[in-house]
């Protein structure tokens, strides 16, 4: 190999190929970073130095920029960080079964509420649970029981209390998973089971089921099989109001808000008659 | 035998001075046509300011809703002090919000998206708008709509089992018919 | 050389039992995306099935192929027992082993990120793990194509080394290199977080990291093809490659070019500036190079044989080629496809003019031109060619195998010319179902339709290789079967300049242009704040 390579040495070949290299390089660099960018804004051009700022992905916003905003309206005190869902997921099943004794008059023996207009929380998940408490205590999500209820009592008894109802059977629990299940497409005929499975996108309209199941999950979005149907109905109608304002960046408001009233008691019929397969 | 398994008939048929002569012709020809074609981008990028992206901003995507410019009070469409229009638009699983923004024709618009989830596709059907939005980046957008009429905004990179059904709408309007905002307003298709 | 031959059919037998029942899922894929009934109308199950089809026919399939095809070469060409053959089975059976453990969870349903896998979606960590493990048992083959590279120039030195042996050495090096880029997201971002070790990631970084493969790794699925081409088909059409010196610059040159030109996939992407967009588009137009002298080279090469077999005249030569050879076939097919496929690649690397198709059916209409069409074409071919050599037994038909390359050729013509041009219309890519009640929408149908028909095409082609192969399989041992036989160029070169017969100063000058296209790119991501993202699971179970 050395004595090959030896003579070769002086062949030019070698400092050619990286001469075009270099020179192609430098070319890309120059237009890139000196003359493109320079035509980037209706602004331009602008210094050298904004120029090579520009093209390294530095913003530089025009004064025209308006920053006046106006005030802001915070829909939830929970944001998912790591330390939230921490918190959340921490609690403790028997602690909460203590103080859960304090919810049967309402929301039923071992978390399956009679009352139609109550939820069930048996199965529901953690992190649903605890961020819908700390939304009643902040007043994001107002019901005059339930405020009264969770402004008594602290994190971690959320936490304690959400393990708890979340460790019973009752409402099918919502692993984002399910088997092949056909005439989930808009091939369906049915508008309803369209709804939940296929959305609707003309309308904007996501499927249902793509984050509250069967077969999706979102963070945050509860299970809806089996939920009482008079409550599902109230809540889209609140969602559409804009009466109940709690969903993190507006997503069910965006969604009740574009579908019909016989669409919202359909859907609410169709999930509370729903098994763990799909209604 | 040796004669057939080596094609001997070709060899030594063109002289190696010509395949050398006509292969650099044809290296030469080809480079002058990319050159030429990276001429193009690069005037048209300086005479119609063509370019992708450049500006590199972070956001936190978990809280969105309770600080900086994508509270929920702050999404749609605003109208700057040089008569452009700002649209923040938040891309989710599954959805955009606001999922119809309005804007005037023939008016420098900027979006600015950014995710609160995964990552979410930004194209507006029929226009050359079309952008990645990543979480934990904002997405900054410069276009405007020269002809009035409704725009399907599908997103269009993979987020999840409900992308097919994620979809938003953008509804140009004559310049004259847009409502003139104050600068803390915001509008969108169900306020105006 | 038994043994090494049972190697190579083992491989090329993996490679294509991934891909048939890939072709499969890919045809129902397109059904559930058309106005026409589809059974298991489900789109979770439509995402399962992309993943599943897209990561076989990126990741397992064509790697299977080269290393197959790869370890024929140096046998043949080199013309010496395969140096290291115990370690190229370790590398097999973790290939083998990641294929499985990749597939499983998808079937499952519970890795359905598609093969792009751009976090901070996450499926299960099996499904990463996987796809590393088969990356993995590739490096076994890219060391072991230098082991023989070396050992053979050792043993004749001065040398050219034979220009087959050289491309597949410059494939596996390319491999070698532009893998870093994905095995990289997925260890050190990927599966900390579906380990629960982590809980954040940045998916800026993760898409950069992943186009640093995302591009070359269409060069590593191409360059076997055009080992066909320099080498294959000029021997099967009866005449002599063109010039080997050009063969040899065109491989050297997509080694050098193919990996920091990545980020014209993120030209619309948040996390770059413009000016490192630019610079790779420039260098992208540099890796269309090759492809255009390749273009050239192939284009005379053809009419040398042409005019040995008595072609005369301006167009004659073309009429007295060997077209029932399906080397020849598969070849010429190929370069009709790349014509329209090259153009379509002009279109998506164009910095600012990529806005207009940038995630429409139009990019994925074009890598099935380019992969799908002219280069599988000729893996058919090659399989035609080398399975006499690796069996002793003859190919039961080669009438046969030409039809199911005509098959092929046209049924990708007629599944991507109207995928492009629903593309244009504005369809967006990767969804399960289109809602076609809706008017805009409903402008593709007859466009997806008639895609439809020229995938039904290739199933029918795939189904007749398959008929091919196997009855092949079963034929009489023949007395005797030619060794495979590589093309000596027009001139054959007695040496070669260093420079042309080895990769030291290509590996330097590939490392310093990676170095100057993602320096900075990848630098930024480690002074930026604030942009991780936490993790999202499709299904339950990773964010906790």
């Amino acid at each position: 190999m050395k004595l090959e390579n030896g003579p070769r040495l002086h062949n030019p070949w070698g400092f050619i190929v990286v001469a075009v290299v270099s020179a192609t390089v430098v070319i890309a660099f120059g237009l890139g970073f000196l003359l493109l960018p320079r035509y980037q804004e209706p602004r331009a051009p602008f210094s050298t130095k904004d120029a090579v700022y520009h093209a390294l992905g530095f913003h530089i916003h025009g004064k025209a920029f308006n920053t006046m905003q106006p005030p802001p309206k915070v829909p939830t005190y929970i944001a998912w960080t790591e330390s939230t869902i921490r918190q959340a997921t921490i609690g403790d099943r028997k602690s909460g079964e203590f103080i859960a004794t304090n919810c049967t008059a309402c929301h039923g023996e071992k978390g399956l509420s009679t009352q139609p207009w109550i939820p069930s929380l048996a199965g529901l998940d953690r992190l649903v649970l605890y961020k819908q408490l700390d939304d009643f205590r902040s007043g994001t999500r107002l019901s005059g029981p339930m405020s009264a209820i969770a402004q008594s009592l602290t994190s971690q008894q959320y936490a304690d209390v959400s393990a708890y109802f979340a460790s019973l059977p009752g409402l099918p629990e919502n692993r984002g998973e399910r088997t092949p299940r056909p005439h989930s497409s808009y091939r369906n005929r049915d508008p309803v089971q369209r709804l939940i499975y296929a959305g609707d996108p003309k309308r904007g309209i996501a499927a249902c089921a793509s984050c509250h199941g069967p077969g999706g999950y979102r963070i945050g979005a509860p299970a809806l099989a089996k939920q009482n149907e008079l409550y599902l109905e109230q809540q889209l109608q609140a969602f559409a109001l804009g009466t109940r304002a709690n969903d993190m960046d507006m997503p069910m408001r965006t969604i009740a808000s574009a579908l019909t009233e016989s669409e919202i008691r359909a859907l609410a019929r169709a999930y509370a008659n729903e098994n763990a397969n799909g209604p | 035998m040796a004669d057939q398994l080596n094609n001997e008939g070709a060899a030594g048929l063109i002289p190696e001075p010509v395949i050398v002569k006509t292969e650099r012709r044809w290296f030469l020809a080809m480079a002058a046509m990319l050159g030429v074609m990276l001429a193009v981008i690069v005037l048209t990028g300086i005479g119609q300011m063509l370019h992708p992206l450049s500006d590199v901003e972070t956001i936190d995507p978990a809280t969105l809703h309770l600080q900086g410019e994508f509270v929920e009070s702050n999404l749609g469409s605003a109208l700057e002090p040089d008569g452009s229009i700002t649209v923040r638009i938040i891309a989710e699983q599954y959805m955009f919000v606001p999922h119809c923004a309005v804007v005037p024709a023939s008016t420098p618009v900027r979006f600015r998206l950014t995710s609160a989830d995964v990552t979410h596709g930004f194209f507006v059907q029929s226009t050359n708008t079309n952008a990645m939005v990543v979480p934990g980046y904002v997405t900054n957008v410069r276009t405007s709509f020269e002809s009035p009429g409704t725009y399907q905004m599908p997103c269009d990179e993979f987020c999840g089992f409900g992308h097919h059904a994620m979809a938003a709408r953008v509804v140009v309007v004559p310049k004259d018919q847009f409502k003139n905002l104050r600068p803390d307003e915001r509008m969108n298709c169900g306020t105006q | 050389m038994e043994r090494s031959r049972i190697l190579s059919l083992a491989h090329l037998w993996t490679a294509f039992l991934c891909f048939l029942p890939a072709v499969g899922l890919g045809f129902w894929q397109m059904l559930m995306r058309s106005p026409l009934p589809a059974p298991v109308d489900d789109p979770n199950t439509y995402y399962a099935s992309v993943t599943a089809h897209g990561s076989i026919m990126a990741y397992v399939f064509p790697t299977f192929f080269a290393m197959g095809f790869g370890y024929a070469i140096a046998v043949s060409a080199l013309g010496r027992p395969l140096q290291g053959e115990k370690w190229a089975w370790v590398g097999y059976a973790l290939s083998l082993i990641g294929t499985v453990m990749a597939l499983v969870p998808v079937a499952a349903g519970r890795a359905s990120v598609l093969y792009t896998f751009y976090p901070p979606l996450l499926g299960s960590s099996w499904y990463y793990l996987g796809l590393a493990l088969v990356i993995i048992g590739s490096y076994f083959w890219i060391a072991l194509m230098l082991v023989n590279f070396r050992a053979w120039k050792r043993e004749n030195p001065g040398k050219p080394v034979p220009l087959a042996m050289f491309a597949i050495t410059a494939c596996a090096l390319l491999w070698g290199w532009t893998a870093l880029g994905a095995v990289s997201e997925v260890l050190f971002q990927i599966l900390p977080v579906t380990f629960g070790w982590r809980h954040t990631i940045d998916a800026g970084l993760a898409r950069t990291l992943f186009s640093v493969t995302l591009h070359a790794i269409v060069y590593f699925w191409l360059i076997p093809a055009y080992i066909a081409y320099y080498t294959l088909m000029p021997q099967a059409a009866g005449g002599r490659l063109y010039s080997d010196t050009m063969g040899r610059i065109t491989f050297i040159l997509f080694l050098v070019f193919s990996i920091p030109v990545g980020l014209h996939h993120l030209f619309m992407d948040p996390e770059h500036g413009a000016g490192f967009k630019f610079v790779q588009s420039v260098l992208t137009f540099m890796v269309a190079l090759p492809t255009l002298l390749t273009v050239f080279t192939i284009t005379a090469s053809l009419e040398i044989a042409g005019r040995v077999r008595g072609g005369k005249g301006l167009f004659g030569w073309i009429r007295a080629l060997p077209w029932h050879e399906p080397m020849v076939l598969g070849v010429g097919l190929s370069l009709l496809l790349l014509g329209p496929g090259g153009f379509g690649g002009l279109i998506n690397m164009s910095y600012a003019m990529n806005a207009m198709i940038h995630n429409t059916s139009w990019v994925t209409a074009h890598f099935h031109l380019i992969f799908g069409g002219a280069v599988v074409i000729v893996y058919f071919a090659i399989a035609y060619e080398l399975w006499p050599r690796l069996t002793g037994r003859p190919l039961v038909s080669k009438r046969l195998a030409d039809i199911q390359l005509w098959l092929w050729f046209w049924g990708i013509l007629i599944t991507t010319v109207p995928w492009h041009i629903a593309g244009l219309m504005g369809q967006p890519r990767r969804y399960a179902i289109f809602d076609y009640s809706d008017p805009v929408v409903a402008k593709t149908a007859f466009l997806v339709i008639l895609s439809v028909i020229g995938g039904c095409i290739v199933v029918i082609s795939v189904l007749l290789f398959f008929y091919v192969l196997v009855r092949s399989s079963f034929a009489p041992v023949a007395e005797s079967m030619p060794p495979i036989r590589y093309a000596l160029s027009v001139n054959p070169p007695a040496t070669v300049p260093a420079l042309l017969n080895g990769f030291g100063l290509w590996n330097v000058i590939l490392l310093a242009l990676v170095l100057i296209a993602y320096g900075y790119p990848i630098g930024q991501f480690f002074f930026l704040h604030n942009q991780d993202a936490p993790a999202y699971s499709l299904t339950r179970g990773i964010t906790k």
